[in-house]
């Protein structure tokens, strides 16, 4: 029992710092969380959720917001032609003029409790994402419109040991379809913390894609979750790409609310270093005749680590469903882990599911044959590698986001691709 | 253009060359024949470079400098290719992206300019036209997909491209059907020139009534145990190997 409450002192004393929520949100929500946030600790690798990712290195982190000075964000930008939302820390710095008739995007102050629809918040980063959201916007996309450029969102968080909690929340009305870019940045951040929610609900017939690029510095924390509820005829995608950050996790739970819908959960991780990334997914078919697919992929080299937990439940009504999950990984040193796991929970007897795991090392056969052709090895293992992943990439519909990828990927691991026709 | 000296290599301890001499000249094309587990394929594979094999004696000289010295791609850079008896699927690496970046690296070695992308294309429609293979499948990725037989002619398309001065065919007639065979062979019979030379390895005479060698080797239990011209691959056919084997074992 001691010991319990000297770790709860540990979530506790992490707060210490941290303000509270600035964002209105409905007060039987701030109270309900906030009653079981004071009962709550860190998790520990006991609990399955946090098996292989240790939050210690988290929980001992003194944060401590400060102010800094106004960032050029157009540096940040990952396409030129978007309705672009741009948030330094607490304050949003940029919110393009003129949104298109349909496209409402609130921010901050602007958004009022009742903005917020029911979403899930379980766990100590959901539950310290309400009670300590400083920022964040509600994007409503109206019945029927179809968004004539993409919504591209920054997040940068500047300075060490920053606090970053940003809530948001889109929703598509009837038929409506929209196409995000999320972006997540950081700046002389040195143990800096950031924790973003997502609540996304689609309408019937609704079409979402959502990129989020993670391209944080290296010496930053970041914790992300996405609730996705999904009704009727609709079609969600979500493609998360990993590049950078000390140590990413990233919750994603998508709620398939209705018959003949599309789901599509793609993620590509590349890291070195120490660094750590978590992809925990679920995807929960409860109505019939839905098709789900699942492909992460990610390559680590030196001590880096990372995490796939996968699961896809199939409720006792839920028959037809076609549910198809693929993890695969090359490791790149002797001293790079993986641990995945996906898990199926099926209780429909008329469905195809499958999944597979792999992890490996990189395919030397493969770099012979390149070398045997004049190709220096580091070339010929640069493209092999990057040639396991692009069948993630290709995932990727908008070929800006694309290009953005490939100059990142080209300048921090020297891959090339060749823009396809 | 290359002299191999009593060669003697193992692998895992097992010795598989136990003293192999030969020499090439430009302008000479020379068949390797053999059975089964004769070395055939340690022999091609030293010579490309892999690293699994231990050299135990002898030496290689390749243009004057010592092969065995020589990366992988540094053998391929100066000159050595090597058409693979099992060419290595490549999912996501395209056939044209590679061997641009192949000959882009080999020039540069030589210390001359990177080719344009007009001549390259124009050098890439040539060459896949040299083995009737469809430009479709030059810019796929690398042997993805590939029947048996397209993937024996992809290797001759990038033999073309590259221009080597000496180039190790490997089995490239098994799993070959006649028609294949005859566009394989011709391919490698109109880039011949009196400045390169090619080496031939197979099993059977078949690919040999379509690429006239000028030398007939026997390799045998990792020694060349009989040479001589383009007849005696005829003799081989017509005897079988145990002729062979019952005069090296007298």
């Amino acid at each position: 029992m001691e010991m319990e409450s000297v770790t709860k002192v540990n979530l506790q004393s992490f707060r210490k710092n941290l303000l509270p929520a600035k964002l209105l949100l409905p007060k039987l929500l701030i109270d309900a969380n906030e009653k079981a946030l004071v009962e709550m600790d860190f998790p520990n690798s006991r609990q399955e959720a946090w098996k292989y990712t240790r939050l210690n290195r988290v929980a001992k982190i003194k944060l401590e917001s400060s102010s800094s000075e106004l960032i050029d964000w157009s540096s940040y930008s990952m396409v030129k032609d978007a309705y672009t939302l741009v948030f330094q820390n607490e304050s949003s710095i940029y919110c393009s003029p003129n949104l298109p008739n349909g496209l409402s995007i609130k921010i901050g102050s602007q958004i009022v409790a009742t903005d917020w629809l029911e979403s899930i918040n379980e766990g100590h980063v959901a539950k310290l994402n309400v009670a300590h959201a400083q920022n964040g916007c509600v994007i409503n996309v109206a019945e029927g419109i179809q968004v004539d450029k993409p919504i591209q969102l920054l997040f940068i968080s500047d300075g060490p040991k920053q606090p970053n909690f940003w809530r948001n929340q889109i929703q598509l009305g009837l038929g409506a379809n929209a196409n995000v870019h999320v972006g997540y940045f950081s700046n002389n951040a040195h143990e800096a913390y950031s924790n973003v929610h997502w609540s996304v609900f689609l309408k019937e017939n609704s079409h979402l894609i959502m990129t989020k690029i993670q391209n944080d510095e290296a010496a930053n924390f970041h914790f992300s979750t996405e609730n996705i509820s999904q009704l009727k005829d609709s079609n969600f995608t979500l493609n998360t790409v990993t590049l950078n950050g000390a140590f990413v996790r990233n919750d994603v739970l998508v709620n398939v609310e209705g018959e003949n819908c599309e789901t599509h959960l793609n993620g590509a991780y590349i890291m070195k270093e120490n660094q750590h990334v978590d992809n925990h997914t679920t995807v929960d078919h409860i109505f019939p005749n839905c098709n789900s697919y699942e492909l992460y992929k990610g390559v680590l080299d030196e001590k880096s680590t990372a995490v796939f937990n996968g699961k896809v439940f199939v409720r006792p009504n839920a028959q037809k469903i076609n549910a198809f999950q693929s993890n695969a990984n090359v490791l790149l040193s002797n001293d790079a882990t993986v641990n995945s796991k996906p898990e199926l929970e099926i209780y429909a007897d008329d469905v195809k599911c499958s999944h597979g795991s792999t992890t490996g090392q990189l395919d030397e056969e493969a770099v012979f044959y390149l070398r045997s052709r004049g190709i220096s090895d580091a070339a010929a293992r640069q493209m092999v590698v990057a040639a396991f992943m692009q069948d993630v990439f290709s995932k990727i519909v908008s070929k800006e986001v694309k290009t953005y990828i490939y100059a990142k990927l080209a300048k921090r691991f020297n891959w090339q691709y060749e823009e396809e026709h | 253009m290359i002299t191999i000296k009593d060669l003697h290599a193992s692998i895992n301890g097992k010795a598989i060359l136990k003293g192999l001499t030969l020499n090439v000249n430009a302008g000479e094309v020379h068949a390797i024949m053999g059975p089964n587990g004769a070395g055939k394929s340690t022999l091609a594979s030293i010579l490309a470079g892999r690293e699994e094999y231990e050299i135990t004696a002898g030496e290689i000289d390749f243009n004057g400098e010592d092969l065995l010295d020589l990366s992988v791609e540094e053998r391929a850079r100066e000159g050595l290719f090597l058409a693979f008896q099992y060419p290595v699927e490549i999912p996501g690496v395209s056939n044209v992206n590679f061997l641009r970046t192949a000959i882009n690296e080999i020039r540069d070695h030589k210390g001359e300019k990177a080719m344009s992308a007009k001549e390259f294309m124009a050098l890439v429609r040539d060459k896949s036209a040299l083995v009737e293979l469809d430009s479709k499948l030059a810019s796929r990725s690398v042997n993805e997909g590939f029947s048996g037989g397209e993937k024996k002619r992809n290797e001759i398309f990038q033999m073309a491209m590259l221009n080597p001065k000496l180039a190790i065919l490997d089995e490239t007639d098994s799993g070959l059907d006649i028609d294949a065979l005859r566009i394989v062979a011709n391919g490698v019979n109109q880039l011949k020139t009196n400045e390169n030379a090619t080496i031939i390895i197979t099993h059977y005479q078949r690919l040999l009534d379509y690429i006239i060698p000028d030398f007939v080797h026997v390799l045998y239990d990792g020694k060349i145990v009989k040479s001589g011209r383009k007849e005696l691959a005829l003799e081989l056919e017509e005897k079988g190997y145990d002729w062979i084997k019952n005069n090296a074992a007298n």
